[in-house]
């Protein structure tokens, strides 16, 4: 059912912004009157980007599904994703955070999200943090050992 | 230190602050972080592991400054250790020397040795088993304290705790004794437990002004500092005292005071949302000071003497802490707050102190007259309600009060005074034989300081009053001895100088002629004769 929403979902900031938005429209639903449910779609009309205000409109077209519940499993779902600390010595492309995301989800576990950091000091490579272990594939470090072992 | 990257580079774990709760910080990450073990933040800020779930690491910050949310934290795959060397004597080690130079996480060497030959890099919170290393308790501590010389021994090696209300003498008492055991050539250690600065800069003052500032090592934490700071600080004053003791020296290690360390790791159990058992201290109260003290003891090669400070409330003994000290130690020395607002200095209460090796170390004299003062002056506290029917008691009750009040005068000290351990005997047994008969109490206490004084400076009289003090093994004959000696001591040239042209003797009843003897001060009293 959520498969829909998040599978668009690459990064830690596209988490927090969708997380942000179902916040709001979880207030929505909780808003008293008899315009409720003008309210709900005047919000999402309003304050979601497109795509998610049309994902969550083809879900509660089926009328079994409860909007306050389904708002409220989307947020622990959001909860469950995986980030992924990833360093880079320069900014990466759309297409690469794609290609990078596609293939953690497929090799290593789906679910899993990229945090982009950026940081020139480590040259190139790569420097992965996830799940609290820490590996630096770094050129600064392949530098610093050669430079070791030469003694210069 | 090596630096953050080098911890995360080595143990490749990472972990990212979520909370910060004072001086608790909850985590995510760190794997296979372990409970006591030093972790790093990326701001250099130091901190230990208190505990940890499958969701979140709990960790005591030691350094002061706030710690950021998502900041980055590597692991050191090390417990806490600090350098300790010979260079610590006569050094004050503050929380910020601490924080700052004294916890090394640098990589041990193959021996065991870091920076040179004299440093030590060793874990400060370490329960290693020493029990086959313990040899039994059988030297005498002197503290040059009267009253507890003689009633209460300490033995090297014991561990035994001051308990007393506040302002009642504790501190006094041990300085005194460091005094004593620093002149004699003893490692001293005081760790004093988030006290005032005030209080702190007084006790460093007095250890540069003292001349035995190459012999201590004073450990200071403010009250000012991190709550995970001031926790370690007895650890920390054990560790370097173990070093001391490893080198195979006498070493006498002060913790001022339990209570307040306690009370520090109330405070950051209770910030770390424990479960808040009698008096809302932590379940592992009793744990955390047991495993401390039983580091101290006497070893094969060296020995570590404990003298763990407690603070009662309106002499109240029953308190939580103030049992639990009791029972991890050998016995505690009580300072009676009524006895202190009686005016007596040091207020020791003999009859409530309990010293379980003490004794044994003892010389037989001296265990003699030990037991001799305190049943009488156990029969003079049982009196004491007598004492308005005056005249009209019998002389035996009357010499007893006289008596009485004599002792207690010769157990009076000033703070500043130390008293050479010989030197107190022989001095029991002048007031013993009632030497000085009729005299003020105030001329017999000039007379007893000029004794004091005359045995540190003249080395004659200084060996003419050790063979006395260990000629006997008897009390009765110590006096018989004591009275042929009375030239030396009672008329002793150097007393002219303090005794009055004409000094006007006290109103006491004439002493009986059996009451000097060694056995008459001793029996019991007769309820009957009492009645009288």
């Amino acid at each position: 059912m959520y498969s829909e929403l998040l599978d668009q979902l690459m990064t830690v900031d596209d988490v927090e912004k969708l997380k942000n938005e179902v916040e709001i429209l979880r207030s929505a639903v909780f808003k008293l009157g008899k315009k409720n449910e003008d309210a709900f779609e005047q919000t999402l009309k309003n304050d979601v980007r497109t795509w998610v205000a049309e994902a969550i409109r083809k879900i509660l077209a089926d009328q079994t599904v409860d909007k306050q519940k389904f708002l409220q499993d989307l947020s622990e779902e959001l909860k469950k994703l995986k980030p992924v600390q990833i360093t880079l010595a320069s900014q990466p492309s759309q297409a690469l955070l794609e290609k990078m995301h596609d293939w953690l989800n497929v090799q290593v576990h789906p679910g899993i999200l990229l945090d982009i950091q950026y940081e020139p000091a480590i040259l190139g490579g790569m420097v992965i943090a996830a799940d609290g272990k820490y590996h630096d594939f770094s050129l600064r470090k392949k530098t610093l050992e050669v430079l070791e072992k030469t003694n210069i | 230190m090596k630096d953050f990257a080098y911890y995360l580079d080595k143990t490749q774990e990472i972990g990212f602050v979520d909370q910060v709760f004072h001086s608790i910080i909850y985590a995510h990450g760190l794997p296979h972080a372990h409970p006591g073990e030093v972790v790093l933040f990326e701001t250099g800020e130091i901190g230990y592991v208190l505990s940890l779930n499958d969701q979140s690491v709990e960790i005591s910050l030691l350094s002061p400054p706030v710690v950021d949310v998502g900041v980055r934290i590597a692991r050191t795959n090390s417990y806490l250790s600090m350098k300790v060397s010979d260079d610590y004597l006569g050094m004050t080690i503050t929380s910020a020397d601490l924080e700052k130079n004294t916890f090394a996480l640098e990589e041990t060497e193959a021996d065991g040795r870091v920076d040179g030959k004299n440093t030590d890099l060793r874990e400060v919170d370490t329960s290693k088993n020493t029990f086959t290393l313990h040899k039994k308790i059988t030297e005498p501590l002197e503290t040059g304290v009267k009253v507890v010389d003689l009633l209460v021994p300490i033995g090297v090696g014991q561990r035994e705790l001051l308990l007393g209300d506040r302002k009642t003498g504790k501190s006094n008492f041990v300085l005194q004794t460091i005094r004593t055991q620093a002149q004699k050539g003893c490692i001293c250690v005081y760790a004093s437990i988030g006290k005032s600065q005030l209080e702190i800069q007084r006790l460093t003052q007095f250890f540069q002004s003292e001349q035995i500032s190459k012999q201590t090592v004073f450990i200071a934490s403010n009250s000012a500092q991190r709550t995970g700071l001031i926790f370690l600080t007895p650890y920390v004053a054990m560790t370097v005292a173990e070093y001391f003791r490893d080198q195979g020296k006498k070493v006498l290690l002060v913790l001022d005071d339990l209570t307040t360390h306690a009370r520090y790791y109330r405070e950051l159990m209770l910030l770390a949302k424990r479960f808040p058992g009698r008096n809302s201290y932590p379940g592992d109260i009793f744990h955390i000071h047991a495993r401390l003290l039983e580091r101290g003891g006497n070893f094969k090669n060296g020995s570590i003497t404990c003298l763990p400070v407690g603070q009662s409330f309106l002499g109240d003994l029953a308190g939580y802490i103030q049992t639990n000290l009791m029972s991890i130690t050998d016995g505690h020395i009580l300072f009676d707050n009524e006895y202190f607002d009686q005016g007596r200095r040091p207020a020791v209460n003999p009859f409530l102190s309990v010293t379980r090796v003490g004794e044994q170390t003892q010389t037989p004299l001296a265990r003699e007259i030990g037991r001799t003062l305190r049943t009488f002056l156990a029969d003079f506290e049982k009196i004491q309600q007598f004492k308005h029917f005056q005249t009209e008691l019998n002389e035996s009750i009357q010499y007893k009060f006289y008596m009485g009040e004599r002792l207690i005068n010769f157990l009076d000290q000033d703070s500043q005074e130390i008293v050479p351990f010989p030197m107190t005997l022989v001095l029991f047994g002048a007031i013993w034989a009632d030497f000085w008969k009729n005299q003020p109490h105030e001329q017999i206490k000039k007379y007893l300081r000029t004794l004091i004084d005359l045995y540190k400076k003249d080395t004659g009289f200084q060996k003419q009053v050790d063979d006395i003090a260990t000629k006997s093994e008897k009390l009765s004959d110590f006096i018989e001895n004591i009275k042929q000696q009375q030239d030396l001591i009672a008329n002793n040239p150097a007393l002219a100088a303090v005794t009055p042209p004409a000094a006007a003797p006290v109103a006491p009843p004439t002493p009986t002629p059996t009451a000097v003897s060694t056995t008459t001060p001793t029996q019991p009293i007769d309820k009957k004769e009492a009645k009288k």
